[in-house]
């Protein structure tokens, strides 16, 4: 027998499918053509479409279609078509097509079709993703849809045509054209030219389909926590050995780690990442001192995906808050295990009765956050919108927590300026986010 | 560059497009998968239900995770071997007996994903007998995105649903719960007596009011004695759909919309009663008219009302002497939100609204450019007694275009289309952003004024 837990609505329960669409929006001029049913297309757009105030999906994705008729007769025929149309309509720099589990249940081969609709002429790369079979999530759909645009791309380069002292990246997620994303990949730039560095293409980063092309001309190829669910077909693609992997670079000894780490693969000699380190260290702490000297010993919960709840945790450590109840938002990106080595060589301890938990669903969330909060052992939390909204609707009575948007989707937290996360400058500006929070409720 | 090949593989899909344009014939509406839409539904609503998806985990995500029963939603999370086995029905019964068990909830609700229907699974047979074992009221539906419909007939399925759960005692009656808790709190005098039915009624449809106030009709109909159940579906909690039959009579905005909702109403005694969409000064009017008529209380409603509408007159004399005939497009059929007030007179309830602003207005239609659908454009506006001209567009994304050629001054449109508007330099209001009822007209004059600034000169 299952429990309630197994059966009930998780804080990540978006679909392989909203991934695939991720991936598709965040490469500028890419389309995706949902051989779906009616109903798929919510999958796609209904939370990106609230979470992205900057571009609208609807712009960058077409239907088939399929209703029950088109199912008995055979729904392949109609790939080709509605592909060539869009392709005419909107000039895309790159295709996905998607379809749904109860189209692949016919047993009909999209995957040939797409492929002979693109050897027909079609003026732009084309892919085929489906979403049946093992069960999948979000970030396994985003990872799919990486690894579809990386075998189209050429990696095959020669030393001798590489641009030396260029980094490549995959695995960086990126959700909006809204200033907060920019900022982010700023943040990555910043970083990299600190060690001499320059950072190449980015798989994704909101460029057109052609600026990702010549990334195998970068002399380095690395990648971030999110190529994780497609890593070794990843390895297989790029053909240059292991990949290495990057957590984020989210916090001060986390931000520093990932500068260490980075110039150890590239060469970069070790003195030169310690000079940046320790003057921005130094610098990053005496800015955030006033966070911590007043804020010190709060208890927060946090509500996010591995990668980022590693790193979030880093970071509100070194404010001086203790992240005493983490929920892992994800099935396929390391989890428990990896939380604990990231948090570990960030030297990161969690406090004592800290609590993680992995995919957790809404129903324990809201209890667990209500009854920490009611006991004074939460102060605040950040996390999705969805996980936040069950904080939003809860009466806790003489209390209101601070809520911090972050993840995905976060309907309730735009941006117009640069608002990293990541680098020395993300730490200052979440800083000055929950500074802001926890100031709006006392 | 496009390569011949692809240009003669385009022209042998001229075949395909007949066939699709032959049966697309008549089929006006914007399609809605009745699993999203339900879901979306249920969603928002408060009440002590579960709902069930039974299909796999990715169709858990076809509508937004937002809502006050968030937490009340499970999926059983059917995977590809139970589909081609046909064996889901144990993975059903466990889903469903241990929500029933750990949950205790009033009702459950079923509701079937795409590769349920596909293989054909009669799971309303498991549902009953889990039902019948626990005790728990159980409600299967055969959602799926596979037959298209309607987003008004997923409307129509989800409320006349509801409206059919057991009801619940006249003791027990849910009515003017549907707001938020400070609104009983002081108004408790109300909640220690029972409203007679026949001063009773129930709003469907309407404009949803502004979050954490009390709407204008409550302070209108309770100065006169009358008593409401729910304006449904906004804010409306499970007992409130169960009360509906208390009510002597049912206030639609658009009654064409919800024919199987009436039929269960119209069971319990009650008379259906069509109003306009209270926007602006002119519907306002009618709706309080109509309801006054209906309760012969017309006399004591039009002074419950005579200090909001002067107020409300006044302001949009003001106003639409400056607007003075600015050229205004309104965007129609560009969205899919399962809205009941966006949905009904076929989204032309602003107009009359926006008309009395001073706008000289021209319908942007989204849909199919061919002519034989134009004609029947022309024809259901007709019918709804709206003869605005109009032009047809296909996509969104071209509506840039269409606003600098039109020489458009200000724009109505659906929210996905503010860059457009930006882009062609067209002040732009949300379609459906105006507030209902006179208290509403001064809001909308500010919005409106706020926004067009550039071109009023205010």
């Amino acid at each position: 027998m299952g429990t309630l837990e197994d059966y009930a609505l998780k804080s990540m329960h978006l679909a392989k499918m909203t991934g695939i669409m991720m991936g598709v929006h965040a490469i500028k001029d890419a389309f995706l053509l949902m051989h779906t049913g009616v109903g798929c297309k919510y999958k796609t757009a209904a939370q990106l479409s609230q979470h992205d105030w900057a571009t609208h999906p609807n712009k960058k994705e077409g239907w088939t279609q399929v209703g029950d008729r088109a199912v008995i007769k055979g729904s392949s025929g109609r790939i080709g078509p509605f592909a060539r149309s869009w392709a005419e309509r909107r000039d895309p720099g790159f295709m996905a097509v998607v379809s749904a589990v109860f189209l692949e249940l016919t047993g009909e081969d999209f995957s040939d079709t797409v492929r002979k609709t693109e050897e027909d002429g079609f003026p732009c790369p084309m892919a085929f993703l489906g979403t049946g079979g093992a069960a999948g999530d979000f970030y396994q759909g985003y990872a799919a849809m990486q690894l579809a645009v990386a075998k189209k791309l050429h990696w095959k380069t020669e030393e001798s045509e590489r641009r030396a002292g260029e980094v490549g990246l995959l695995g960086h997620m990126f959700t909006r054209y809204e200033a907060d994303q920019r900022a982010d990949l700023g943040q990555m730039k910043v970083l990299m030219k600190a060690l001499g560095l320059t950072m190449g293409p980015c798989i994704f980063s909101g460029v057109n389909y052609e600026g990702l092309t010549d990334i195998g001309k970068a002399e380095h190829i690395i990648q971030l926590p999110y190529t994780r669910p497609v890593k070794k077909k990843l390895k297989r693609v790029v053909k240059r050995g292991d990949i290495p992997e990057l957590h984020l670079p989210i916090g001060i000894a986390g931000t520093s780690r990932w500068l260490r780490e980075l110039a150890e693969i590239t060469g970069v000699s070790r003195g030169r990442a310690e000079a940046y380190i320790r003057q921005n260290e130094a610098k990053t702490l005496k800015q955030v001192s006033k966070l911590r000297e007043r804020f010190a010993g709060s208890g927060v919960a946090i509500i996010a995906d591995t990668p980022l709840a590693a790193g979030l945790t880093s970071m509100l450590t070194e404010f001086g808050f203790r992240p005493m109840y983490i929920g892992l938002r994800d099935s396929s990106l390391g989890q428990r295990a990896l939380f604990d080595e990231w948090l570990e060589k960030d030297g990161c301890k969690l406090p004592e009765g800290a609590v993680v938990v992995e995919n957790p669903s809404l129903k324990t969330l809201r209890e667990e956050l209500v009854s920490r909060f009611q006991r004074g052992q939460v102060r605040g939390m950040i996390g999705s919108s969805t996980d936040t909204q069950l904080i939003q609707q809860t009466r806790i009575p003489n209390f209101r927590p601070f809520v911090l948007q972050m993840g995905f989707p976060t309907t309730k937290y735009h941006v117009t300026y640069s608002i990293p996360t990541y680098g020395y400058g993300g730490v200052m500006a979440v800083a000055q986010r929950i500074l802001d929070q926890i100031l709006s409720v006392v | 560059m496009v390569s011949v090949e692809f240009k003669e593989k385009r022209s042998l899909d001229e075949g395909f497009w007949q066939d699709v344009e032959a049966r697309t014939k008549g089929n006006l509406g914007q399609p809605c998968c009745t699993l999203s839409g339900i879901s979306f539904g249920l969603i928002t609503m408060p009440g002590d239900f579960a709902v069930v998806i039974h299909g796999e985990h990715e169709c858990a995500a076809c509508f937004h995770h937002v809502g006050p029963s968030v937490d009340q939603f499970y999926c059983v999370g059917l995977n590809e071997d139970d589909f081609t086995s046909g064996e889901t029905r144990d993975k059903l019964r466990d889903c469903l007996e241990v929500v029933a068990k750990e949950t205790k909830p009033d009702v459950i609700f079923v509701l079937g994903a795409c590769p349920v229907e596909v293989i054909g699974d009669r799971f309303e047979t498991t549902v009953e007998e889990i039902s019948q074992a626990t005790g728990i009221p159980m409600v299967s539906l055969h959602t799926s995105g596979l037959k298209v419909g309607s987003q008004a007939a997923m409307l129509d399925w989800m409320f006349e649903t509801l409206a059919s759960l057991p009801p619940v005692d006249r003791e027990k009656m849910a009515w003017i719960s549907s707001e938020k808790a400070f609104f009983m709190e002081n108004h408790v005098q109300h909640m220690a007596r029972l409203p007679p039915k026949e001063k009773t009624l129930n709003l469907i449809g309407l404009p949803e009011w502004r979050k954490g106030t009390i709407p204008e009709w409550y302070h209108v109909f309770s100065e006169v004695g009358l008593n409401v159940i729910g304006n449904l579906p906004y804010g409306a909690n499970l007992d409130v759909w169960r009360s509906l039959q208390h009510a002597s009579a049912t206030f639609v905005a658009d009654r064409r919309l919800y024919p199987k909702m009436f039929n269960v109403l119209e069971g319990f005694g009650q008379e259906i009663v069509e109003v306009p969409l209270p926007i602006g000064v002119k519907q306002t009017n009618g709706f309080y008219e109509i309801i006054g008529r209906h309760f012969g209380l017309e006399k004591e409603i039009k002074e419950a009302v005579a200090e909001r509408k002067a107020k409300a007159v006044a302001e949009l004399e003001k106003f639409s002497g400056r607007v003075n005939g600015i050229h205004m497009a309104m965007g129609l059929r560009m969205l899919n939100n399962y809205r009941a007030d966006q949905l009904a007179y076929e989204g032309l309830g602003d107009v009359e609204a926006i008309k009395e602003m001073g706008f000289d207005l021209k319908l942007l239609v989204q849909g199919p450019p061919e002519d034989r659908f134009r004609a029947r454009f022309e024809e259901t506006f007709n019918q709804l007694g709206c003869t605005l001209p109009f032009d047809i567009f296909p996509e969104p994304w071209g509506i840039s275009k269409r606003l600098k050629e039109g020489g458009y001054e200000a724009a109505y449109l659906a929210d996905h289309c503010r860059n457009e508007a930006r882009e062609a330099n067209v002040p732009m209001v949300v379609s459906r952003e105006l507030q209902p009822f006179y208290d509403g007209v001064r809001a909308n004059l500010i919005r409106m004024g706020k926004t067009l600034e550039q071109v009023l000169d205010l």
